[in-house]
């Protein structure tokens, strides 16, 4: 692995020898990286590369399923995963998915504030009213939806459900925001409004995004992961491995000759 | 995309290469005037370096658009990117050399006293032809990404200066100074001009090893002493 910066002082994660397999296959294979509080990194690497399976190994989602392991260590704020109640680890690191996930049947506001009300986190009403407040505002959707906060989500555009989701994963005000390729489906004018939007909140969140888009790491990622058949190859500035890749396959990747 | 990006990289290098070939031949045709010892230009070199400083300008606009194009189009990057870039570096470059081909003979043809120009013959003629091969390898070396050249070049400039230098104080050594003839004066600074744009092709062709230098290993070395 070329790791191209010589140290980050106090990363808010720290990820050691992180392996998965499913059923003795390894899709990650003992990936090591800091990653860089405030700042965003991008995960890349051609399909089937391990990118997905590396983030939601950070939120422990593959606990869910009896056929997949996950070794190593993973250090948030100096805290092993681990060792933590999921929920706690949830609440810190919280996670957007690929396709806008709103939950249906609950409003906007219901949807702000599931993750306090299907956990029986007794919360204020007036708490609530600013958490909801607060977080749209943060995904800059809180002019768009105020006068409409008891709407389904459902009934919102794409790039606006999207907002909503990462506004949701926000109301635990957590340290880490995951994002699964969080605009692939969406339409050129909402993903440069989600791109804009990951951009600010780096500001008071750290951001791990998994991206097939080169250009959308490219414009605005600060750091990134290249990797390749499960392993990490190479991590860096994301101006520096843009323009001047040390690995070949990392050259390789980003010049299409493969991926 | 993988494919079209190819081709107009492809395109761009096709096109870099013509130029290249139009800039060393406007070099040829110099040393061919100063070598010949003849005050007077043939009107056939005069209109071919004419004629070679209209289509590099022609060439350097398309190329210059061909550049912006693939850039917006495709979004370059790595060593696609150190390429394009170094590329359009390098047709400014050799813009400039044609240029100063044309501005040199515009200058020989201002010299009135052929006897200071003689005495002076064999080092402008060393001057000229130790650009051309700094040009010639500088393009060499990125053409072939080949870094070698591109050292040699730079550190040519660094000797191309110091022989400049040296060969201001030659002129007035050799040229009898007690004679105090206008005609001398004016043909002396002509010779300077010569001389001093030989050496701005000698710095142009550095920064063309310096723009392959930054396509083949992604260092910016300009304004940066070469280690040894």
């Amino acid at each position: 692995m070329i790791n191209t910066i010589a140290e980050i002082k106090n990363p808010i994660l720290s990820i050691r020898d992180l392996s998965v397999a499913y059923d003795k296959n390894y899709a990650v294979k003992s990936v090591s990286v800091d990653i860089k509080k405030n700042a965003v990194t991008a995960i890349m690497g051609p399909s089937g590369c391990g990118k997905s399976t590396m983030l939601r190994a950070l939120n422990r989602m593959h606990e869910l399923y009896e056929n997949i392991t996950t070794t190593g260590e993973v250090l948030l704020n100096n805290e092993n995963i681990f060792d933590m109640p999921a929920i706690k680890l949830r609440r810190q690191m919280g996670m957007v998915f690929q396709r806008p996930n709103p939950f249906p049947t609950m409003s906007i506001y219901d949807n702000v504030v599931a993750g306090y009300n299907l956990n029986g986190i007794r919360v204020k009403k007036s708490e609530k009213d600013d958490i909801v407040e607060r977080s749209l505002r943060d995904v800059a959707l809180w002019d768009e939806v105020k006068d409409s906060l008891v709407k389904k989500g459902s009934f919102l555009s794409g790039g606006q459900q999207q907002r909503l989701c990462i506004a949701r994963a926000l109301a635990f005000n957590p340290d880490v925001i995951l994002l699964d390729e969080p605009t692939s489906a969406l339409d050129p004018i909402a993903t440069s409004k989600i791109e804009d939007l990951l951009v600010k909140l780096k500001e008071n969140y750290t951001i791990v995004m998994v991206t097939h888009n080169m250009g959308q790491a490219a414009r605005i990622s600060d750091y990134s992961l290249f990797l390749y058949l499960g392993e990490l190859v190479e991590y860096g500035k994301t101006k520096n491995m843009f323009t001047t890749p040390k690995d070949p396959r990392t050259e390789q990747y980003l010049t299409g000759k493969f991926g | 995309m993988t494919l079209k990006k190819d081709n107009a990289l492809l395109d761009i290098q096709s096109d870099l290469e013509s130029l290249a070939n139009l800039a060393l031949e406007q070099m040829d045709l110099l040393k061919t005037i100063i070598n010949s010892a003849e005050m007077e230009i043939s009107k056939d070199v005069l209109k071919q370096i004419e004629k070679n400083e209209k289509d590099i300008d022609k060439k350097e606009v398309k190329l210059s658009n061909k550049i912006v194009n693939t850039i917006v189009l495709y979004q370059p990057v790595a060593s696609d990117l150190r390429r394009i870039i170094a590329s359009y570096r390098i047709i400014l470059n050799l813009e400039r050399i044609s240029d100063l081909v044309v501005s040199i003979t515009n200058y020989y043809k201002k010299i009135e006293t052929p006897d200071a120009f003689s005495k002076m013959l064999d080092l402008i003629n060393n001057m000229t032809a130790t650009s051309t091969e700094m040009v010639r390898k500088a393009l060499l070396s990125f053409i072939n990404n080949d870094k070698e050249y591109a050292i040699w070049t730079i550190k040519n400039d660094i000797v191309f200066d110091e022989y400049n230098h040296k060969l201001l104080k030659k002129i007035f050594a050799k040229i009898d100074t007690t004679e105090c003839d206008k005609q001398l004066l004016v043909s002396i600074i002509h010779i300077k001009e010569i001389m001093s744009n030989i050496e701005r092709i000698a710095d142009h062709s550095t920064n063309i090893a310096e723009a392959a230098i930054y396509s083949i290993e992604g260092k910016d070395i300009r304004h940066h002493k070469l280690d040894n």
